[in-house]
């Protein structure tokens, strides 16, 4: 199945104006969990996704109490640049909807 | 006794009427609303203007709303306003309190907090040796801040944090107005005040500005603080809150699930626990502050220069499938425009091609269009208007007329819809400091006074 397809909410923001935040929550604790053991979200996935280094990303977060994950990393273009394409950062989580989820 | 907290967001959205008035009939102890942002770019900041977002008519709304109810029901009334929160903008939000207070016939005594630092301020303390590290490690930040970065902005802001919102409520005051403070700021204050703990303050300050502004929320909610654990609840009789629509909002907008760095410490979540105490409302607890030096965030922008954009609708299937020969074409241009107009200022500029790659750029996975249409946004920015102007009116002069594979359209192979074809966009900046702060004094950088509304002379 794909991450989009677990998720009840798959959302992008701002961390301030440098780095993006995901936060992806699950339908429930079956789906959490899927997705936590099967090891696919990982720093280099997310490099991978977005075209970073995988130093550029600064967190993969699974979050327990919320059955969430949350994937932060560096923005290529901040949102202060003039150039920004996504200033608020709000559309920077649909890479993440179809990565497969065995 | 528990205290109960009404919290909105004076940012100009709209709120239902009906759920403001549920909330005013909850009994509310204070009404705390964020007011200011960083998160429509840089121009807000940069730009001298006392309204932007949603203008002056979007904050009267709100300011009427909230200081009508608080006067009403003799509470304070907190919130941060002026958009970007410097003092050009609280000067804007402060006109509209006397348009309100005088339109009301009320006359209301508030704190008024100055969130602007005057460069002087950070050019004695890089004088003193005080070090400014950026708030993070991304290349378009200077590492520390230097007086040039001081000396290049335009207006340089600090999010407060509670203290100096504190201490203006000690002076007997109807409410606080602030310039450019952290959100969790204007939340917290009371409730410090009453004794609540950092850790519970500041969990659900932070719930309370996000739940106004993010998710699938609307304002205002309903916050009742009693020691050791809070209960949210929407004002909106249509909407709910569950534990995880609460546990969402504790890390929006924040890189780390399980801890946020604040003035003064850090607060942690790693034991947060969220309990649903019935449809609608949740019941927070387990969150806990560490203490750390006490530090506010830097924010400043500088003129980059003036910005002209043209927006050309493409049709032609030819040349949809031919898009990046016509990329090439327009990167060009631009070379040509550099030798043509040697020796003046420099530009730059970027072509959004929404339909192909404009909002995901290197990370759109989908290489090639799947649509039947695209539209091209042309953007330049130089310190030359004339300069600037002619780039843009080549590479939207490119877009009509340049060759691509299968080629028919000899006339012209875009459509434009506006005249004139070059839009002035107005000025550009850019976010050249965001660093840190340290304080020893959380004060001392806040210029505070009592001011009388409506202020004699207010027009």
């Amino acid at each position: 199945m794909k991450l989009g397809e677990l998720a009840s909410i798959l959302r992008s923001k701002n961390a301030g104006p440098y780095i993006t935040t995901c936060d992806v929550f699950f339908i429930g604790r079956d789906e959490y969990e899927r997705v936590e053991g099967s090891g696919v979200v990982t720093p280099q996935k997310i490099a991978d996704l977005y075209a970073i280094t995988v130093a550029d990303v600064l967190g993969v977060h699974f979050y327990e109490p919320a059955l969430a994950l949350k994937v932060s990393f560096l923005k290529p273009v901040d949102s202060g640049d003039v150039f920004s394409p996504d200033i608020a950062g709000s559309s920077q989580h649909i890479p993440l909807i179809d990565v497969e989820i065995p | 006794m528990a205290l109960r907290v009404l919290a909105t967001n004076v940012s100009g959205y709209a709120w239902p009427l009906e759920a403001w008035e549920r909330g005013l009939e909850w009994g509310p102890d204070v009404i705390s609303a964020q007011g200011t942002t960083l998160d429509d770019g840089a121009y807000l900041l940069g730009a001298s203007e006392m309204y932007t977002r949603g203008g002056r008519l979007g904050f009267d709304r709100a300011a009427d709303l909230v200081l009508g109810a608080a006067h009403k029901l003799r509470i304070p009334a907190i919130f941060s306003a002026g958009d970007s929160g410097h003092d050009v903008g609280l000067e804007g939000a402060l006109r509209v309190i006397d348009d309100v207070t005088r339109r009301r016939d009320m006359q209301l005594r508030l704190g008024v907090i100055s969130g602007e630092l005057s460069k002087k301020y950070l050019l004695e303390k890089l004088d003193a040796g005080v070090r400014m590290p950026r708030l993070v490690d991304h290349p378009a930040l200077p590492p520390e801040l230097t007086a040039e970065d001081v000396e290049s902005c335009t207006h340089i802001v600090a999010q407060m944090g509670p203290e100096p919102i504190m201490r203006a409520l000690e002076g007997g005051v109807d409410g606080v107005v602030t310039g450019r403070a952290l959100d969790e700021a204007v939340h917290m204050a009371i409730p410090l005040m009453r004794g609540i703990g950092r850790g519970l303050a500041c969990h659900m300050a932070k719930i309370a500005e996000t739940a106004q502004s993010g998710g699938t929320w609307r304002a205002p909610h309903l916050i009742e603080v009693e020691e050791g654990h809070f209960t949210i609840k929407p004002a909106d009789a249509t909407t709910r809150c569950t534990t995880t629509s609460v546990a969402s909002v504790a890390f929006y907008e924040r890189p780390d699930p399980r801890s946020i760095a604040y003035p003064g410490g850090t607060l942690n979540l790693a034991g947060a626990r969220y309990r649903q105490v019935d449809d609608v409302s949740v019941e927070v607890s387990g969150a806990s502050w560490s203490d750390a030096p006490y530090t506010v965030k830097l924010e400043g922008a500088r003129l980059v220069g003036r910005r002209f954009l043209g927006i050309a609708g493409v049709r032609d299937p030819a040349m949809v499938a031919g898009i990046h020969f016509v990329l090439e074409a327009v990167e060009e241009a631009m070379a040509k425009v550099r030798t043509d107009f040697a020796g003046t200022a420099p530009f730059r500029h970027s072509l959004r091609v929404f339909g192909l790659n404009a909002v995901l750029q290197d990370a759109e996975p989908i290489r090639d269009t799947l649509g039947h249409e695209l539209g091209i946004v042309v953007d330049v920015v130089s310190s030359d208007e004339d300069v600037g102007r002619v780039a843009c009116y080549r590479a939207l002069h490119t877009l009509l007329m340049c060759d691509y594979p299968g080629r028919k359209s000899t006339s012209g192979n875009v459509a434009w819809s506006m005249s004139p074809e070059v839009i002035e966009a107005g000025d550009a900046y850019e976010f050249a400091i965001h660093h840190l702060l340290p304080l020893d004094d959380p004060l001392e950088p806040f210029s505070s006074s009592t001011v009388i509304f409506p202020r004699k002379g207010a027009a």
